[in-house]
């Protein structure tokens, strides 16, 4: 497209306003009035936006534009909405136009997380609702500044992982729910240690490692590398930085454990009461890491000022025989919520746990959410909180040290270093 | 052990300094050598160790090793990139003071030199993490560089008391500058506002903005017009120059500066200049701030406001200051004439804030006409909780909002058994939900009354109590259910599910006490399938087998399959291959349980592969080569391997999965030309998948694998036994793969592994070598040995006493991974094979990492012979190699006649122990035996 894009733009705004008409309003009993009809756009159409969970539009949310820095992903989601979803999109090249779109309701961020905080701030400043995936930001300094660009334009904000109100998790075979009702009950004792390990039924992903000794490679015609980069320091261009590949490395993400960490320890807080807190302290056992490209570990050890305990255990570094997911000092819970109450099999527990009231009911429709200005399920402040568990232990591992952790001032303590990784440097014009 | 690398040819090149030797004797070009061959580090022991020792040598660690940077296009960097940043991460640690000064020092030096832009933005990214005030010239001096402009900045962001000389740099700016007014707002410079305040009056476009974003951070009233003016020309919009958001995040910094009264004013002002609720939402939460409680006005206004964005965003805002005097004056709006929206949202967050005080209001208002205001109401009352809120929404579940209430009752904060009961007794209307919660809650004082609802005349209520059974039914209840399954054809599933939670949870034997005299005695057993199922041992299998044959073959065959025993896999192999029509639903069922079972792996691949046999549907295939996979040992990967041929995709790539699964699991042990294949077709299956993202993954994880498999299969016995032929000969085994009993030493850092192997993680320094416990002179000794990683170094001593260095005291045939470029400089008497600085070796060419070598070191009275891999690569006299002088003629620490030019005293010894000699980790030996020539 030799099309400026300015002009480009211009030209696509009076069909915008043309397509707004929803095309339902001829009616049918299931007629939605447009008013209340909300509308959404995707910043970031590669892998995670186009996949079939984020890529949808109803009668609740209508998908109206979508924003993509790669050419072709952008060509892919109009096609995509084209034929599955019968939709014709605006489109984006630049994320604070589609921000600026006053037919776009709610920015939902899929770019790679280096790229979440600014473009959450942003929308928020522009009085937009957010749907960020995961991981939320990647520095704990990132997440402070979207609670408060959140908190001061009101926003409604989800953070996209679910675990904490619905699916099966992971090697619990179950919600979280009966769990959350049994420690709730005090039955297992305090303080508890939950083990995310493959031998509790959780897998680290190690295969997202990056590479080293990367050579520079030309940039694709269809890529802007430079706006993909964004607020990432500038390295020559290789094609394993960048789509699916990136999560290896520490300038976009934290491998594994960037990627899965916040799905799997994000439930961690909510069972655990911990939604307004964090630990105070990581230790980790792991090969040195490299500057650029992540690499793998073994254990990875979070304590709470209660005693409560996260540990991590890397693929191929699990505990052996069986060991269980949660434990405390009068029960234990098993893959597969086997449970033992003191030091005796409990096969009975689910029938122990129906008895037991159900936890305070979450709000878990998004769209409900925004209607109603209510806090969503996992929300800025929570959300941030769990992305600092993963963001503190990428500290660890990447200065190769346990790290004390103050989670009122939310910095380490005693370590300078450290905390100049809180608040790392964003290439400009991109500042917080 | 030797650790005299380079050293010659850095003689060269260096300053005196790098020949300074460390508490060890080692000059600095030995240590960095013998870090860097280190590295990685695997574990944080060996980290801190060797960056211990990199820090002790800081400033010349850092200048040398910062050299050896190569543009990325010409070479690899990554272990210099490991031993910098290992360094700025270790001396970064507090406490390290003083090694940190001479690596920051280091850094600026190499920071100079450095010639290649991304190598020298990695060098500043290093100082970055670690600099202080007093190298703030080394950034400044890039601040105006095209590429480096960025990292400098940056670096004087980052580091601590760099306020002066930024502020220095604005000052001097002849116009405003961009960069350095986001570093000002970066900084929190209070100091710096005066000169922004002057860049305001001329900056434009994107610098403008960056003015604005530093004054709504280091601002205080003074700036106020300025930002206000400019968000106001703006209409308070979110544009390109981002005021809006600048001047509300200077008004909110005001408030934690002292300047209270002036954010307020400020921001009452914006509260009433604009529209938009989210300006004015922060403008009110900085009222809420200053103000707390005396604010209260503002948010019973609030509850006025036609916008229900600021109107709940008020109410959340005011939670910090939220008590009952709040809630009562809320509660007066919740009486007076507002919309019920309005209503609807109080109620909504005084539920969130359990706000008990109110209750007697909010159960009020789940009365209510207007829909929205009571469904607000039950679920506040939910969460509130309380006899009054318990009272009410029972009360509630004969109303309009049932469903509402009987979810809150669900999640009620507290017990509700109290009024479930009551609800029991009362109209049919509540007696259904009453029901569904008593069995849901599973309240045993609720049976009785369960079952007397059972002859409700009100169909939807004994409808109901049938289907509550299963939550309440106890033991004591089996009889009577049994009666009524026996008489009641209509209710069949329900009560079977009430028999078996009557007994769910007793041991077996007792279960069966209950349950066998009844179904012994029905005219129906098959009625109770179900339950024996769910006993499942092996009486239980005889009866249900018993019927299967007999008169109720599909209800046993239901049974059956929910059994969950192991004794069950035999049987059900046996139903797959005499039962066509339940052949494939047994087989599933079997398959899950060998997956449950205890089973060793081998033996599972074994039922496995069984099923696969007979295995017709292609789900089911999937499933059984996906559990092959899951067993992760190599007898399976055969067994999934010719899936990958299978003209259905999802076998194929099921199969392909496998296949990653089990090589990567095997990665030490697999090899040779089968697996070979095995990934090349998975790869090949994987990129069928076009378009699933992690496939590209698979793909890479896989051509991984490729790259190191080796060429052979490793040994699966992994006890060592001689051949015949050998045996012949009369070698002895030293190490058969598990004995370690003919050693002494070091067995922490030589530790014998499952497969067979001795795995080397002794580091430099470290507790020891390992010798045999015999001495031998003259010896045919045989091993095999396997580099896990690039770099690798040690070492055999022989005839060399114990605790020495016995690449003098005794003799040292070197052992070294020489192609890793770490080792460019190598003299070629530090080879492979060489006897260490008398006799180099034939350069060998090692294969890929992870593959197995074969050694044999012949040492016959002064002559030595190395064969590696079959190739002799050295056969020499050490006599004649130092022409008899194996130390200097004048007793001086210069001996012109070793190649080393060093003394070797030991060099020949009669006879003496062989040895292993650690230098680092990550190399295995295995298979070592001897033939002790000296014996005859």
């Amino acid at each position: 497209m030799g099309i400026n894009r300015r002009d480009f733009l211009k030209g696509a705004s009076s069909l915008a306003l043309f397509s707004i008409v929803p095309s339902k309003v001829l009616g049918g009993p299931n007629h939605v009035a447009p008013s209340d009809q909300l509308t959404k756009g995707i910043i970031g159409v590669g892998g995670i936006g186009r996949s079939s969970y984020h890529f949808t539009s109803d009668e609740r949310c209508r998908l109206v534009a979508v924003c993509d820095v790669d050419k072709n992903h952008v060509q892919k989601a109009v096609d995509l909405a084209k034929t599955k979803l019968k939709e014709t999109v605006q489109t984006y090249h630049d994320f604070r136009d589609l921000i600026k779109d006053p037919n776009v309701d709610v920015v939902h961020i899929a770019t790679p997380p280096h790229w979440h905080a600014l473009m959450a701030i942003e929308a928020a400043k522009a009085g937009k609702d957010i749907w960020c995936e995961k991981p939320m930001t990647r520095t704990i300094g990132e997440g402070k500044r979207v609670v408060e660009a959140v908190k001061q334009n009101n926003r409604i904000f989800r953070l996209n992982t679910w675990f904490r109100f619905e699916d099966n998790f992971y090697g619990l075979g179950t919600k979280v729910e009966p769990l959350k009702k049994l420690v709730d009950s005090g039955l297992l004792g305090w303080p508890l240690k939950v083990r995310i390990s493959g031998a509790t039924g959780f897998t680290w992903k190690f295969f997202w490692v990056g590479k080293e000794n990367l050579t520079p490679e030309p940039v694709p015609a269809e890529l802007d590398y430079d706006m993909w980069l964004g607020p990432a320091p500038y390295k020559p261009y290789n094609s394993h930085r960048v789509h699916q590949t990136f999560r290896g490395y520490w300038d976009y993400d934290g491998g594994g454990l960037g990627d899965m960490g916040q799905h799997y320890i994000d439930p961690v807080q909510y069972i655990l009461g911990k939604d307004n807190t964090n630990p105070i302290k990581v230790e980790v056992d792991a090969p040195q890491q490299h500057p650029d490209a992540i690499g793998i570990w073994r254990k990875v050890t979070y304590t709470y000022e209660d005693g409560c305990q996260i540990i991590l255990e890397g693929e191929g570094f699990e505990s052996a025989g069986k060991v269980p997911y949660i434990e405390g000092p009068k029960g234990k819970v098993f893959k597969g919520f086997e449970c033992e109450l003191d030091g005796k099999p409990a096969p009975d527990i689910m029938s122990i746990i129906a008895e037991l009231p159900d936890p305070e009911p979450q709000n878990t429709d998004f769209i409900k959410c925004i209607k109603n200005r209510e806090l969503f399920a996992l929300n800025e402040m929570n959300g941030h909180r769990s992305a600092n568990i993963v963001n503190m232990g990428l500290c660890a591992l990447r200065l190769n040290r346990t790290l004390h952790f103050d989670p009122v001032a939310q910095q380490f303590i005693n370590d300078e270093a450290a905390n100049r990784l809180i608040d790392q440097p964003m290439r400009g014009p991109w500042k917080l | 052990m030797k650790r005299i690398f380079m050293i010659l040819a850095l003689m060269v090149i260096l300053p005196w300094s790098m020949m300074a030797q460390d508490g060890r004797q080692r000059t600095t070009a030995t240590v960095i050598a013998d870090a860097m061959a280190q590295l990685p580090a695997p574990k944080q022991e060996t980290y801190n160790q060797v960056m211990a020792e990199l820090a002790g040598v800081g400033t010349d660690a850092v200048t040398e090793i910062a050299a050896m940077l190569v543009p990325a296009d010409k070479g690899k960097n990554a272990v210099m990139e490991y031993a910098l940043n290992g360094l700025v991460a270790y001396i970064s640690a507090p406490g390290r003071d003083a090694e940190a000064a001479n690596v920051r020092k280091g850094l600026a030096l190499a920071i100079d030199k450095c010639t290649d832009n991304p190598n020298k933005a990695f060098l500043l990214t290093l100082l970055q993490r670690c600099a202080k005030a007093e190298d703030a010239p080394v950034f400044v001096k890039y601040i105006k560089d095209d590429y480096l402009g960025e990292w400098a900045v940056n670096g004087l962001v980052a580091t601590p008391g760099t306020e002066d000389v930024l502020l220095n740099l604005m000052q001097k700016s002849a116009e405003p500058c961009k960069v350095l007014a986001y570093a000002a707002g970066a900084k929190k410079m209070a100091a710096a506002e005066p000169v922004l305040l002057n860049w305001a009056k001329t900056a434009e476009g994107e610098t403008l903005k960056a003015v604005y974003h530093a004054l709504g951070i280091v601002g205080t009233a003074s700036s106020v017009k300025v930002l206000g003016t400019a968000a106001k020309a703006v209409d308070y919009a979110w544009e390109s120059s981002d005021v809006t958001a600048s001047y509300v995040r200077l008004l909110k910094n005001m408030v934690d500066k002292n300047q209270p009264k002036e954010a307020l004013a400020a921001a009452k002002k914006l509260l009433k200049a604009t529209d938009k609720a989210n300006i004015r939402g922060a403008a009110l939460q900085i009222i809420f701030a200053v103000e707390g409680k005396k604010a209260m006005p503002y948010l019973i206004a609030a509850m006025k406001d036609p916008c229900r964005e600021y109107r709940v965003n008020a109410l959340r805002l005011s939670e910090p200051f939220a008590d009952d005097v709040v809630y009562m004056s809320l509660n007066k709006v919740l009486q007076g004439k507002e919309e019920q929206l309005v209503k609807a949202d109080i109620l909504n967050w005084l539920g969130t804030k359990h706000a008990v005080s109110q209750i007697n209001t909010v159960v009020a208002s789940m009365k209510s006409s207007n829909d929205e205001v009571a469904l607000a109401a039950i679920g506040a009352a939910g969460k509130i909780g309380g006899d009054i809120a318990l009272e009410g929404l029972v009360a509630q579940l004969e109303g309009k909002h049932a469903d509402a209430a009987k979810a809150a009752l669900l999640t009620f904060n507290g017990k509700v058994n109290a009024g479930i009961l009551k609800a029991l007794d009362a109209s049919p209307a509540s007696q259904v939900p009453a029901l569904q919660i008593a069995s849901i809650r599973r309240m045993d004082e609720a049976t009785d009354k369960v079952f007397a609802l059972l002859s409700s005349s009100d169909k939807k209520v004994s409808e109901a109590a049938f289907e509550a059974l299963a939550g309440v039914a106890q033991k004591k209840d089996f009889v009577r259910l049994s009666q009524l399954i026996e008489n009641d054809k209509n209710h069949v599933p329900q009560l079977q599910r009430a028999l078996k939670s009557a007994v769910a949870f007793l041991p077996v034997a007792e279960q069966l006490a209950i349950v066998t005299p009844i179904v012994e005695k029905s005219s129906n057993p098959s009625l109770y399938y179900p339950v024996l199922a769910q006993i499942g041992d092996s009486k239980a299998i005889a009866i249900l087998m018993k019927g299967y044959k007999g008169d109720y073959k599909q209800a046993a065959f239901d049974a059956l399959m929910a059994v969950n025993n192991a004794e069950m896999v035999g049987t059900l192999y046996e139903i797959a291959q005499n039962d066509p029509a339940n052949a494939q639903t047994a087989l599933k069922r079997y398959a899950d349980l060998v997956n449950q079972s205890s089973d060793a792996a081998v033996r599972k691949v074994q039922l496995y592969s069984k099923a696969l046999e007979i295995a017709k549907d292609v789900k089911l295939q999937n499933r059984l080569i996906y559990l092959l996979g899951e067993t992760k040992v190599y007898p399976a990967l055969a067994l999934v391997e010719k899936y990958m041929d299978s003209s259905e995709k999802s076998n194929r790539t099921e199969a392909a999965a496998a296949v990653r699964t089990i090589v990567s699991k095997n990665m030490d042990t697999l090899g040779g030309e089968e697996v070979r294949k095995a990934l090349e077709k998975a790869i090949g299956c994987y990129q069928e998948l076009t378009g699933d993202a992690d496939a590209g993954y698979a793909i890479d994880d896989l051509k991984a694998m490729l790259e190191k498999l080796p060429a052979e299969m490793g040994k699966s016995s992994v006890k060592f036994e001689l051949s015949p032929e050998e045996q012949k000969e009369g070698f002895e085994v030293l190490f058969d793969g598990v004995s370690m009993d003919k050693w002494t030493g070091n067995f922490i850092n030589y530790a014998p592994q499952e497969d067979g192997t001795i795995y080397v993680s002794a580091q430099y320094g470290g507790s020891g070598n390992l010798y045999t416990i015999k001495e031998y002179s003259d010896f045919v000794l045989r091993f095999e040995f396997c580099f896990l990683r690039e770099g690798v170094n040690n070492g055999i001593g022989i005839r060399t006493p114990m605790g020495v260095d016995a690449a003098y005291e005794g003799m040292e045939i070197q052992v070294l991974d020489h192609d890793a470029p770490i080792y460019k400089n190598l003299h070629e008497y530090q080879q492979h094979g060489s006897v260490y600085g008398i006799i180099p070796a034939k350069r060998v060419k090692f294969p890929a990492l992870g593959t197995w070598n074969v050694e044999e070191i012949r040492a016959v009275g002064d002559r030595i012979t190395v064969t590696v891999n079959g190739e002799v690569i050295l056969d020499g006299n050490i006599r004649k190699a130092c022409k008899g002088h194996n130390v200097s003629k004048d007793g001086s620490k210069t001996n012109p006649y070793t190649v080393d030019k060093k003394n070797h005293p030991g060099l020949f010894n009669k006879k003496g122990h062989i040895g292993f000699l650690g230098h680092g980790e990550g190399l295995k030996y295995r298979n070592v035996r001897i033939k002790d020539l000296s014996k005859k």
